[in-house]
């Protein structure tokens, strides 16, 4: 049997996860200037309602449900596009439409929006910290004194006009089975599948954070007041109890 | 709170964005002079619940929360689009109109490679940059010339005084890269090659895509003044939501600690 949440209780859990909001908050603002950042969705869950019941109920059916205490929080990616800005630079890949690059991470294929490339001291056509575009074909290798590398809008990748590779797209997964991993990079907890249509590429732009500081401090003023509100609740619950517990006995 | 630190990684982030913005505006006037931008990533993420696992209250927990740890910036990046060409009239300020950089020789023998046109002769005629580096191939005046025209494929020749037909007395070639971006900088409008960039590709200018010579003129920076204040107000303004949110932790925390009270 599922006991009815204190007020304390219900108040303490709600501040708990509202601080975690606003450190997920923090990173969303924090990352207003991250190529391909895509901000965290947050939302209060709450769990089960509980069956409230008078002491003279027993064994009676209860008088009502009172809304279960927020439990958790549910997380999503935004998968809303960042705005594009030109660059000029031939390995900055920016991606119109939605889907995603593959990377061979540490961790295994990583999904990105930061289009941010470079080459390594292979040929290798890699992210900022280093890890291997995927191709049709695997990694991509550019051949070694290639001088002009054009990346099509249809994501082929060629030297020198000869076609190397052909960049793979993924299809945006579950927003809610999203796990950043930090530098861009995103891994599904559901399988990953290959985009049916396939995003534009465009080269010469990065895609800008999707994260907006607006936004953000519409939500975080939100939040603010929220806690405020709890807080107040908190103590008028203590103010109660301690009022139960002085003038018990007292006619 | 992570939220405090995770702010402050962004404070510090933006600091360094006002540094290179700052380098920006100083070198507004430096002949190809190209402008650089500050490259956000962000950090890793922390684990506060893993999806699958029972939470409080007996749910399943459907999604993991992960909170990032706020952001750095991971690189500067320098863009090499065009830089306007300004009309200077002296016949030895030279300007690439397209992809490719001068040469020059450093002093420790390795090439050096720009965008700076801005030439002079030295005492012998040799053709060198202003800070008297000289440029490769090298190209040496006749004392005795009376003008010297460079054609828009580097092909220098030079009025003799007494000979009627010009005199054609060297070549300027240009060098490529894959990838312009992965050059390292070393100051005075100069870059040096990297594994990042690529080996060179010299060709003659207007080949293998490359651009052509424009004699009588220097590349300006490609520092856009309107870009950079944009980007200095954006940087500000992103400061200033991490300092709020500074704020907003703090009062978080006080409103905490007084529930006693």
């Amino acid at each position: 049997m599922t006991t009815a949440p204190t007020a304390a209780g219900t108040a303490a859990s709600a501040m708990t996860l509202l601080e975690q909001m606003t450190d997920g908050l923090a990173n969303n603002l924090a990352n207003v200037n991250t190529p391909g950042f895509q901000s965290i969705v947050m939302q209060l869950q709450g769990g089960p309602p509980v069956n409230v019941s008078r002491a003279s109920d027993a064994g009676v059916a209860g008088v009502g449900t009172l809304a279960g205490m927020p439990v958790g929080l549910w997380v999503a990616v935004d998968q809303r596009p960042g705005a594009v800005q030109l660059t000029g630079n031939p390995l900055d890949l920016a991606l119109t439409g939605p889907g995603y690059f593959l990377v061979n991470s540490p961790t295994g294929p990583a999904l990105t929006r930061d289009g941010a490339f470079r080459l390594d001291g292979a040929g290798q056509i890699v992210t900022a910290r280093g890890d291997p575009v995927l191709g049709t074909n695997g990694p991509i290798v550019v051949p070694a004194g290639a001088k002009v590398i054009r990346v099509g809008e249809d994501g082929t990748v060629s030297a020198d006009g000869a076609a190397v590779a052909q960049l793979r797209f993924a299809a945006p997964p579950d927003p809610t089975a999203m796990v950043p991993l930090g530098g861009g990079l995103y891994q599904s907890t559901a399988p990953i599948a290959p985009a049916t249509t396939p995003p534009h590429v465009a080269q010469g732009s990065l895609e800008m954070s999707n994260a907006s500081s607006i936004e953000g401090m519409v939500q975080l003023i939100t939040i603010l007041r929220a806690y405020q509100q709890l807080a107040d609740a908190m103590k008028m619950d203590d103010t109660t109890k301690t009022l139960a517990t002085q003038n018990v006995g007292q006619v | 709170m992570q939220a405090l630190y995770t702010a402050g990684t962004g404070m510090a982030g933006q600091q360094t964005r006002i540094d290179v913005i700052a380098n920006n505006l100083a070198n507004m006037n430096t002949p190809g002079f190209k402008t650089v931008r500050a490259n956000f990533q962000d950090l890793v993420y922390q684990n506060l619940a893993t999806p699958g696992t029972t939470a409080a209250g007996g749910t399943v927990v459907p999604t993991g929360v992960e909170v990032g740890l706020g952001t750095k910036v991971g690189s500067t990046d320098r863009l090499f689009m065009q830089g306007s060409l300004a009309q200077t009239q002296n016949p030895l300020n030279l300007a690439i109109s397209g992809a490719g950089f001068f040469q020059v020789t450093l002093p420790d023998g390795t090439i050096g490679y720009t965008r700076d046109g801005n030439f002079q002769l030295n005492g012998q005629g040799q053709l060198m940059t202003s800070n008297g580096f000289l440029v490769q191939p090298a190209i040496t005046i006749p004392q005795n010339a009376t003008s010297v025209s460079i054609g828009a494929d580097g092909t220098v020749s030079a009025n003799i005084s007494g000979q009627q037909a010009a005199q054609q007395i060297g070549q300027l070639q240009l060098a490529g890269f894959a990838n312009p971006a992965g050059l390292s900088p070393r100051g005075q409008n100069l870059f040096t090659s990297t594994q990042a960039s690529g080996a060179p590709l010299v060709a003659t200018a207007g080949q293998q895509g490359l651009g052509t010579i424009q004699q009588g003129y220097l590349e300006e920076s490609n520092v856009s003044l309107v870009d950079e204040m944009v980007a200095l107000i954006d940087a500000e303004r992103a400061y200033e939501a991490m300092a709020k949110v500074v704020t907003s932790g703090d009062q978080m925390l006080q409103m905490a600690s007084s529930m006693n009270g």
